[in-house]
């Protein structure tokens, strides 16, 4: 071949990869989680509307569970609250919050102005059970299945629109 | 109204542009003289057309129309005139037509100065430039209008991001983008000679300073952005190897590659199929890099997609210009020979060994920046590829290159041999030794290998450039600018390359604690936390620490770091401070308020960290200083022009 | 760098005031480990040059995993567990990565065998290139 194609060859080959990218669905992830298709990482946290009791996430064990990260600094959780209410009023899952890195005051003045959507909200004021859970800002939501493995994770926002195209399915697929 | 005008004058533009393409490439392909007198005042309107254009936006953002899409998103009536200003291609859509109106103002000083090109040679320059105003314009109108009207207008804007809040800012996305732009003129030649069917060396010679100017360009960009982010984000960081500085990079180095390429295709008439290959690689880079910065590209192939027009549009217009021209090169390349032979040790073989491993480099960088997007793609996994694995493998090739600037210095053309400056080599090598020696055994007593190396390599630069002009000078001989330049831009990279591997072999950086009146030592010096106070900037707040470094008791620097807090975003930076001297840079950034007067802080120590700007500085000024030279500013007869060889063999060129 | 900020979520911002961990050794473990580590919410530092919370909790945790005895490719592993390769700024040597590692060395061996071709042919061209060559002045030297 003439070696003066070569650099033609090659930018082909660039362009042939941009455009299979630019073909690819948008709405994948930047950071795909490690976690999914494994078993939910536990815990055992102090619980944030009682004082002295804790929340063990063994206690979700059978059920489709929603594990949301959340604090009262993050301005995309204030966005999103809204919608995790709309989920709890479905019933179709436990919601439990996993409050990162925040103020326990903070979060229970947040809670009782905006409303509350979750069954329980364990406090992770150092971010240990984060690392566990491969978090990495908020917020975060995982789904869990009944048998405890993570089978999908949103980083940024969960949409009334990401919820019924991307959770709801999953949930619905495994009643069928 | 005014955007209104702006718009417009962009549609006209548009239209100048088109015209100033087909008539430069189809009235030289047809011999149309008439076609081709139209060119030049195509050129003319379509400049004053994009600076109208131009000038329209920012007026808008400096009389803050906010039913203007872009003010309302990147500025603020808060927001400082000068940076209202800025704010102007701090954003996608102003960036763009900040890119044409440079390509055109490009375009002006080439038709301007080139009148003593062969007339078709002329047009098909202009017209290549041409085309690619039109490929700008289109993607400009179409897909990102700078004068986008908000309806309601909002009240206020939501201000200019904090962090772009910055003289270097200002300036460092202005530098580099006419260094891309500069980087066309090159390509255009380039085509231009493709088109014409011959290039000899009076083609180099036109092609060098143009080349020569915007490297110098690109370097002041460069080096601007890494002076950005080493004291606007604070934290010590002045080359993180991410993407967008790798797309940055990547250019620098091919334009390096092709003024020395340039220099033997001038010299000697060889090369020249390579040096057509490096002009096109330069620019596609430089297109690559203003599409990746904006874009988003290499951040995440998914953000490239999330705007999908944008995306097609940008991948069809990088098809037609680079496509085409590499295209053009599988024709052409072959018809350029040449017969001249040169020795191993001539300097000929030193610029291809130049050429090879600043090309390598680029793959180097090229390959890890692209590394996660292929990995993604061929379903590999996602990865990181960061600073530990850039600076290990850029510095593969790039220390053998080092090594041999030294000695190509002394090499002569064509013949081997080093004729009588073998004694010059050796000797140059045994002074940066010692004193590589010295410093490591006298005042360092290092344990890494990277100081030692680097100073040996940057001290035989700079000896090693020294030696021949100062011979010169003391015959009682004149020096050309020519020589002054490259001289004064090798020093620069020595200069560069001692500053670089010194700084990052020794400094020294610690996160600390501290309340009022207590101090840390770090190295040689007592960082001393003194005070805090409140003060208040023009749409910021902050708290201003007062720290004085002192040094065997004695005063060094007072030094005043910041932590602001920006009104409209409610962002928080940390403004560092420096405290600055030719041996060293002392850095304090402040964390945050950890009650009772206490902060954390982060302090440094960096050696040498004023060489490497300076080592840039040299380097930009030494490309300057060689563009002024006589010999480019010789009135060539076109006639010199040798026709094309027939194509029956190809040779490496 | 631009992009890079834009995209950066800044949430509250933290130096890592630790003090130096006693054992050098160890420090110097703990410095090294930090700046192969990716601040996943800034996209492109490593945490050990950002104030980035998630930054500020993985040096904690490496600090830790480090005066516990854990070995470097242990804490590596840990944090792959957790966040996956993209968390490790110099990529694992794999079979997936092996072309990510071996290009560098494989360009500049090609670089060389083209070098080694052209030089062949130029200095056999040497003997019937009679041109000369503009001479030396701009050099310096006669």
């Amino acid at each position: 071949m003439n070696k003066f194609a070569l650099p033609l060859v090659a930018f082909a080959l660039l362009v042939v990869m941009f455009g299979v990218a630019l073909k690819r669905a948008p709405d994948k992830q930047f950071v795909k989680s490690a976690l999914i298709g494994k078993t939910a990482p536990q815990f055992v946290l102090p619980d944030l509307l009682h004082d002295g009791k804790t929340v063990d996430s063994h206690a979700f064990a059978g059920r489709w569970t929603v594990v949301n990260v959340w604090g009262t600094w993050c301005g995309e959780c204030r966005a999103e609250h809204a919608t995790l209410l709309q989920i709890k009023q479905e019933g179709k899952v436990a919601m439990v919050g996993l409050n990162y890195k925040d103020e326990d005051a903070a979060a229970r003045d947040w809670l009782s102005q905006l409303g509350n959507p979750y069954e329980v909200i364990a406090v992770d004021r150092e971010g240990r059970a984060a690392i566990d859970w491969g978090v990495y800002g908020a917020p975060e939501t995982f789904l869990v299945n009944p048998a405890g493995t993570i089978v999908h994770k949103v980083v940024g926002q969960v949409t009334a629109e990401n919820w019924r195209a991307q959770f709801l399915p999953l949930i619905e697929g495994a009643a069928k | 109204m005014l955007p209104e005008i702006g718009e417009f004058a962009m549609i006209l533009a548009l239209f100048l542009a088109a015209a100033q393409a087909f008539f430069g490439i189809a009235g030289a392909w047809k011999g149309n003289a008439r076609w081709m007198s139209a060119v030049a005042p195509a050129v003319a309107g379509q400049f004053v057309m994009l600076g109208l254009a131009f000038g329209c936006l920012i007026w808008s953002f400096v009389h803050n129309d906010f039913s203007v899409r872009m003010v309302a998103g990147h500025s603020n009536t808060a927001l400082p005139i000068y940076y209202r200003v800025a704010a102007a291609w701090g954003n996608h859509e102003g960036s763009l037509l900040f890119w044409v109106f440079v390509l055109s103002t490009w375009t002006v000083a080439v038709a301007a100065l080139s009148g003593s090109l062969p007339r078709t040679l002329y047009a098909r320059v202009l017209g290549v430039l041409g085309f690619i105003s039109t490929g700008f314009l289109l993607f400009s109108l179409a897909t990102s209008n700078p004068f986008a009207r908000l309806q309601p207008a909002p009240p206020d804007g939501v201000d200019l991001n904090p962090v772009l809040q910055d003289f270097g800012l200002t300036i460092h996305p202005p530098m580099l983008y006419v260094g891309y732009v500069g980087c066309s003129v090159a390509f255009a030649f380039a085509i231009a000679a493709m088109l014409e069917g011959k290039l000899d060396q009076t083609w180099a010679r036109w092609t060098r300073p143009w080349t020569t100017v915007a490297w110098m360009f690109l370097t002041v960009g460069v080096a601007l952005g890494s002076w950005w982010a080493y004291y606007e984000l604070g934290w010590g960081g002045w080359w993180a190897w991410d993407p967008v500085e790798n797309s940055i990079l990547m250019p620098w180095l091919l334009c390096t590659a092709l003024i020395h390429s340039l220099a033997v295709t001038d010299k000697r008439g060889l090369f020249k199929s390579w040096t057509l290959l490096l002009a096109i690689m330069t620019f596609s880079f430089c297109l690559l890099a203003t599409f990746m910065v904006r874009s988003g590209v290499l951040v995440s192939v998914h953000s490239f997609a999330s705007d999908p027009a944008r995306g097609v549009f940008i991948l069809a217009f990088l098809v037609l210009v680079i496509g085409g021209a590499l295209s053009l090169y599988v024709w052409r390349a072959p018809l350029l020979r040449s017969n001249a032979g040169f020795d191993i040790t001539s300097r000929e073989s030193f610029l291809l060994f130049n050429n090879i491993l600043l090309v390598i480099a680029t793959a180097v960088v090229f390959g890890g920046t692209m590394a996660p997007f292929i990995s993604d793609l061929l379903g590999l996994g996602t990865l990181s590829v960061g600073a530990p694995y850039f600076n290990p493998t850029f510095v593969l090739p790039i220390f053998p290159l080092l090594a041999l600037v030294s000695i190509g210095v002394f090499s002569r053309w064509k013949r081997g041999g080093l004729g009588d400056s073998r004694r010059r080599v050796i000797g140059s090598f045994a002074l940066a030794v010692a004193i590589g020696l010295g410093l490591i055994l006298g005042i360092y007593g290092d344990r890494s290998l990277l100081g030692p190396i680097g100073v040996v390599l940057g001290a035989w630069i700079i000896i090693a450039s020294l030696i021949d002009p100062v011979d010169r000078l003391r015959r009682g001989l004149s020096l050309s600018p020519a020589v002054l330049g490259m001289t004064m831009a090798h020093i620069g990279l020595g200069v560069l390359t001692l500053g670089v591997t010194t700084m990052e072999a020794r400094m020294l950086a610690r996160d600390i604690a501290l309340h009022t009146g207590q101090q840390v030592k770090l190295g040689d010096y007592a960082f001393n936390f003194d005070s805090i106070k409140d003060i208040e900037g023009p749409n910021y707040s902050a708290k201003q620490a007062t720290i004085t470094v002192t040094r065997d008791g004695k005063l060094v620097n007072t030094l005043l770091p910041e932590r602001r807090t920006y009104w409209v975003q409610q962002q928080s930076l940390a403004e560092a401070s420096l405290g600055i001297s030719w041996t060293r840079d002392l850095l304090v950034t402040m964390g945050e308020d950890l009650g009772n007067g206490a902060w954390s802080l982060r302090v440094q120590v960096r050696p040498l960290m004023r060489f490497v700007w300076l080592g840039a500085i040299l380097m930009a000024l030494g490309g300057l200083l060689s563009t002024i030279d006589k010999r480019y500013r010789k009135r060539v007869e076109a006639t010199q022009a040798q026709a094309v060889p027939s194509p029956s063999q190809s040779q490496p060129a | 760098m631009v992009v890079t900020l834009l995209l950066m979520p800044i949430l509250a911002m933290a130096i890592d005031p630790a003090p130096p961990l006693p054992d050098p050794v160890q420090q110097a473990r703990y410095t090294g480990l930090i700046h192969e580590l990716r601040c996943l919410q800034c996209q492109g530092e490593t945490v050990a040059d950002t104030p980035a919370l998630f930054a500020v909790d993985i040096r904690r945790q490496v600090r830790e995993m480090v005066v516990a005895g854990s070995s470097d490719k242990e804490v590596r592993q840990y944090m792959v567990d957790r966040y996956g390769q993209i968390i490790l700024l110099r990529p694992q040597w794999s079979l997936a990565n092996s072309w990510l590692w071996l290009a560098p060395g494989l360009f500049l061996v090609g670089g060389i065998l083209i070098a080694w071709r052209v030089l062949r042919q130029r200095r056999e061209l040497l003997a019937t290139d009679l041109a000369d060559v503009e001479s030396d002045d701009e050099r310096g030297r006669s």
